[in-house]
């Protein structure tokens, strides 16, 4: 059977899933989602801000347009309810993700694609606690597709370069008016710029200039659009619950928190890494570990491609805060890398994770132990309950191994030889 | 070896896929309302003086959607502590079903036990849910 034939029946069957598992409930932050998009359809077309209307709201603007629209359409219908609401939301949030398998297929490998498609983590992420960071993944994987054309273009002295290489910049910097996930991705491409001498200085600060004028500009136009309060309360709020947002409590419980914590308390933590404004405590070591990253993976990085996804490590393995969705943000580097195995262990600890833990609720929909039978053939199903905790910071200590592996690797270290060596070495 | 390990990725995924298919259908063939399976005391008290503890629940609860059942019979003692093990389903398809189960210990000091069950319900609302 053709590649494609199988790929659209996997496709069509996970969005199924994912709508499936969608009826099953909602956790809060639907909840928030709705209230945001009622509060658009009162208001949106009057001038009133997401960010004077409601603390819940840590990111760019760009959604709550959105959900103006989904609250419109569904207005339209009748449809008031959580459950039409979540489905929709849904409906939407799936097609990205099939998306992203399809430009894994044609940026990287079908086998990476068909990996990132079937994936649980995304089936619960997406169906389930249906947060936009897999949106956001598209958008920024669009824009890298864009950037590796450039770059094919550029090298083969093709002038059109600059259209593909300033459209990326565009997207790139509408991903971040959704969230931030990429807002420091720029950085690693000035630094992939500087190493390899892609594109002149000039373009490099333009395209740079382009998405964070997009960032920061889709703030300004909040600003001036909010015509419930004055500009300096906007403000005011966009700072408070945008740029010192703090994961809401979550701030310092990640993996990489609690690894710091074993070398400096946590109050040592806060008070000795406060000098700077904005990177104090936590955030300098996140920031920090973030670009590090990035300078020792370019330094060495054979095929550009690849930083896209360790990318996306980085910026998951050293978060100071975790929560459920945070967990879809390295997807696609699990997907990229499957071959290290540590991804399949992310995948797997991530869904139990997901699945028997509060946060997504999965297991909670069955109060009781419970049992499946299959003509008579009886099986224990989700035996889990809250006491087996698997925690997000599981995960990201998985995806923390991966990262200095990959690393160690892109350095030419190879366990595998490594290992026969020292076997060789034991043997007469 | 890199086949291998596609594949192995691939059946776990779809294993997982298929259970959520299944776990999800269970929604939708499920009604409300219980049905007692069976009833048994899981110790190795005395039940001279029990009675019939399946007959008792399925006269309480079937047909219910929630049911606390109260054992007046069961008391604790010194030597023994019974434990109560109740498993019903919630009058769903007949091949493919789904029973749950819920052990209860009685306490020494309490004589009289109240025991809730309910059919697990399709819809889940937050607890830390806004409204």
């Amino acid at each position: 059977m053709k590649k494609i034939y199988i790929f659209t029946i996997i496709a069509l069957f996970v969005y199924f899933l994912k709508l499936t598992i969608a009826i099953l409930g909602y956790n809060n932050d639907m909840e928030i989602w709705k209230y945001v998009s009622e509060g658009m359809l009162e208001g949106f077309t009057k001038g009133r801000s997401v960010y004077t209307y409601t603390q819940f709201y840590n990111h760019g603007p760009i959604r709550s347009y959105v959900l103006y629209f989904v609250a419109m359409f569904l207005n339209k219908f009748s449809l008031h309810d959580m459950f039409s609401f979540h489905v929709v939301i849904v409906s939407f949030l799936a097609l990205a993700d099939t998306i992203t398998s399809l430009l894994l297929w044609k940026i990287y490998d079908w086998k990476i694609a068909l990996i990132f498609l079937l994936n649980p983590v995304s089936l619960l992420i997406t169906g389930y606690h249906s947060q936009i960071s897999g949106t956001v993944v598209m958008f920024g994987l669009i824009s890298w597709f864009l950037y590796l054309q450039a770059i094919k273009y550029y090298k083969g002295q093709n002038s059109s370069y600059k259209k593909l290489f300033y459209l990326s910049a565009l997207i790139l910097g509408f991903s971040t008016g959704i969230k931030h996930i990429f807002f420091f991705f720029p950085v690693y491409l000035f630094l992939l710029h500087r190493k390899q001498k892609l594109f002149s200085l000039k373009e490099m600060t333009l395209y740079i200039a382009i998405v964070y004028f997009i960032f920061f500009g889709l703030f300004g136009i909040e600003i001036l659009r909010d015509s419930y309060h004055p500009a300096a309360i906007t403000f005011r709020n966009i700072k408070m619950f945008v740029f010192d947002y703090r994961a809401g409590g979550l701030y310092g419980n990640s993996g990489f928190a609690q690894l710091l914590q074993l070398f400096l308390p946590h109050q040592y933590i806060l008070k000795l890494f406060s000098f700077l404004p904005i990177l104090k405590d936590y955030t300098l070591f996140f920031v920090g570990g973030i670009i590090t990253y990035g300078v020792l993976t370019i330094s060495k990085i054979k095929d550009v491609k690849y930083l896209f996804p360790l990318y996306l490590l980085a910026m998951f393995v050293f978060s100071p805060s975790i929560a459920n969705q945070y967990l879809a943000v390295p997807l696609v580097a699990m997907a990229v890398f499957y071959k290290n195995l540590i991804p399949l262990i992310y995948f797997l600890v991530s869904y139990l994770h997901l699945a028997a833990v509060s946060g997504a609720n999965i297991a909670s929909l069955v109060r009781y132990q419970m049992s499946l039978s299959i003509f008579n053939l009886k099986i224990p199903y989700y035996p889990w309950n809250q006491g087996v905790v698997i925690s997000d910071t599981h995960s990201q200590m998985w995806a923390f191994l991966l990262a200095i592996i990959l690393l160690l690797q892109i350095y030419g270290f190879s366990f595998k030889d490594e290992f026969k060596k020292i076997i060789r070495d034991y043997l007469p | 070896m890199n086949k291998l390990l596609v594949y192995t990725y691939l059946i776990i995924f779809t294993v997982i896929a298929l259970s959520l298919v299944v776990f999800t259908s269970t929604y939708f063939w499920q009604t409300d309302r219980i049905s007692i399976i069976n009833s048994t005391y899981l110790d190795g008290c005395e039940k001279e003086n029990y009675s019939d503890i399946t007959n008792e629940m399925k006269k309480n609860c079937d047909g219910l959607d929630t049911c606390t059942l109260v054992t007046n019979t069961i008391k604790s003692t010194p030597e023994c502590t019974p434990k109560i093990k109740v498993e019903w389903k919630c009058q769903g398809n007949d091949r493919i079903q789904v029973s749950y189960h819920k052990t209860v210990q009685v306490e020494s000091a309490v004589e009289v036990k109240d025991m809730l069950i309910h059919c697990p319900g399709r819809f889940f609302i937050p607890n830390n849910s806004m409204q």
